[in-house]
């Protein structure tokens, strides 16, 4: 069976939980939550569903988890059925995924769900020692040092400002931005408006990321349907189409990624901890796509950290590599400036409950396209761009979606 | 012991024992290619950088550089809580690879970018670590 790449696909319905403080919640149930209520959004027959992807969870982990929730949502027989372990860049993934088995007619509706409860889960505070001791990153040669995950992204950050003068207070303008359109989210955690003086005087966590320029810890899950455009047309939702896609990955472990480990010679230098592998995601989703940079109306930009968010305005092409800092200033990436940038919050304000973090940011693109925020709506919306990030500025997907 | 910053003791394999046990005889080595000089970190099963299985154990200087710091306030895990705030580091060994470790010493938490360090062996029970100190400092 070949590919028939004429065939496009679109997201067909999407679902969330709600996120915060959610104690008593067991992963599963919140899997199933944002499931059935993705499948309502799609009104699609659950019998239509063959191919499910999850991403597992921290707090309930199953080596075969994927297969948990199937049992839970009663999808006895799939021809695409997997655990993602990719973490917060998965979703991408499994768009891409689940583009490919649906054009090639292997499935006819891939459903793509992820919840954890890393706030309430492992108890309050716990959530960060649960990752460093799940072995992020390596066990032997990071984790012995007292690393854990806001200290290499501070490590990045670190980098960036030596290289290319970037400060804290750009870094914060992200944060702000951010918990201003979580301020016009009535579902985000956190909503009171923040300033740069407040990002700069929260505790310092790992210099130069202060609290507020790291993510939440939440409990929540989301979900989504994908399927053909013209089976999307016949369902309840308005579909939002899949335009491009591209992902590219390269190391978790800190010094092979500031080393280029593997690279060969003439290559040596091109990715780095400030230039990372996004640029090949970009161009092959903007290729795809067919679309442009100005064409892009809004953005979901995965932002584990401030950091995070602020080097892929570089890679992604927004603006030159280096000019990061000067990109997010100004209100550029608030509503009314020119480059709305999560609108629900993004994992800064409205949720970040570990591996599901990054669906939160293609539900919300979806439902932007859908023209369906209400306050934080960009008016006319037609192209989005979401990313997805993890293991620290190595994993990358980059999607564009546009309004049917 | 009571200075010296603690650990989550790492757990050596068939690959990595000489690196630890060069440690535990205060030697800083790492395997270097007999095919290409590519010096390898961590220790590896074949070159990354042309395939080559012939590595060799070498003993480097000990010297680096620093390519980017992090002063840690909030504890990677309890373990670490008596240590906040420490320097976490990646250092640029002299012979190329790029290692993460700690600054250790005076004035470790001034480190910057840049800044010239060497290694100091500490030993933690079972294991001894590598960290470096600011050189001149």
């Amino acid at each position: 069976m070949s590919l028939r790449p004429n065939v496009e696909v679109a997201i067909a319905g999407v679902g969330e939980t709600a996120v915060g403080k959610l104690p008593g919640r067991h992963s599963t149930g919140l899997y199933v939550e944002a499931a059935r209520r993705a499948i309502e959004d799609a009104g699609i027959d659950k019998s239509e569903i063959d191919g499910l992807l999850t991403t597992a969870s921290v707090v309930d982990d199953n080596v075969r988890h994927h297969m948990v929730i199937s049992e839970h949502l009663g999808l006895f027989c799939k021809t695409l059925c997997d655990t993602l372990r990719t973490g917060g860049a998965a979703f991408g993934y499994a768009f891409q995924l689940a583009q490919w088995a649906v054009q090639s007619g292997r499935c006819r509706a891939v459903l793509v769900v992820a919840a954890d409860n890393l706030l309430t889960g492992p108890g309050l505070g716990q959530g960060v020692t649960a990752y460093t001791e799940l072995g992020a990153h390596s066990l032997e040669f990071e984790v012995p040092f007292g690393a854990h995950i806001p200290g290499f992204y501070a490590l990045v950050a670190q980098r960036h400002m030596h290289e290319y003068g970037t400060t804290p207070e750009q870094l914060a303008a992200i944060a702000v931005a951010c918990r201003k359109h979580a301020s016009l989210n009535p579902a985000a955690q956190k909503r009171q408006p923040i300033t740069v003086d407040d990002v700069l005087n929260s505790r310092m966590i790992s210099s130069p990321l202060h609290m507020l320029d790291c993510s939440l810890i939440s409990d929540g899950g989301g979900a989504f349907i994908v399927t053909t455009l013209e089976r999307a047309r016949e369902l309840r939702a308005r579909p939002i189409r899949l335009l491009g896609a591209g992902q590219a990955q390269s190391y978790y472990h800190m010094g092979h990624l500031a080393g280029g480990v593997g690279l060969p010679r003439d290559r040596k230098g091109e990715f780095n901890l400030t230039n990372t592998v996004q640029k090949v995601a970009a161009r092959d989703a903007f290729g795809e796509a067919g679309v442009t940079h100005d064409d892009i109306d809004v953005a979901q930009i995965y932002d584990s950290f401030t950091i995070t968010a602020l080097m892929q305005f570089e890679d992604l092409g927004f603006c030159k590599k280096g000019e990061g800092g000067a990109f997010v200033e100004g209100g550029r990436i608030e509503l009314g400036g020119a480059l709305p940038v999560n609108t629900h919050g993004g994992l800064l304000s409205y949720a970040h409950p570990g591996m599901p973090g990054g669906i939160f940011h293609l539900i919300e693109g979806v439902r932007q396209l859908r023209h369906e925020c209400g306050e934080r709506q960009v008016p006319n919306a037609e192209v989005a761009l979401v990313t997805n990030v993890s293991a620290v500025a190595s994993n990358h997907s980059v999607c564009i979606l546009g309004r049917d | 012991m009571a200075n010296v910053m603690p650990t989550i003791a790492p757990q050596p394999t068939e690959v990595s024992k000489p690196f630890w046990d060069g440690c535990r005889e205060r030697r800083l080595v790492m395997q270097k290619c007999e095919d290409c000089g590519n010096v390898a970190y961590y220790p590896a099963y074949m070159c990354p950088a042309c395939t080559s299985e012939k590595l060799t154990w070498t003993e480097l200087s000990g010297r680096g550089r620093v390519h980017s710091v992090t002063i840690v306030h909030r504890p990677a895990a309890p373990a670490f809580a008596s240590a906040v705030p420490y320097a976490v580091a990646l250092i640029e060994v002299e012979e190329g690879p790029i290692m993460m470790s700690n600054i250790v010493g005076p004035a470790a938490l001034e480190t910057k970018i840049d800044d010239d360090v060497e290694v100091v062996f500490e030993d933690l029970g079972e294991v001894t670590l590598p960290r470096f100190r600011r050189i001149g400092k």
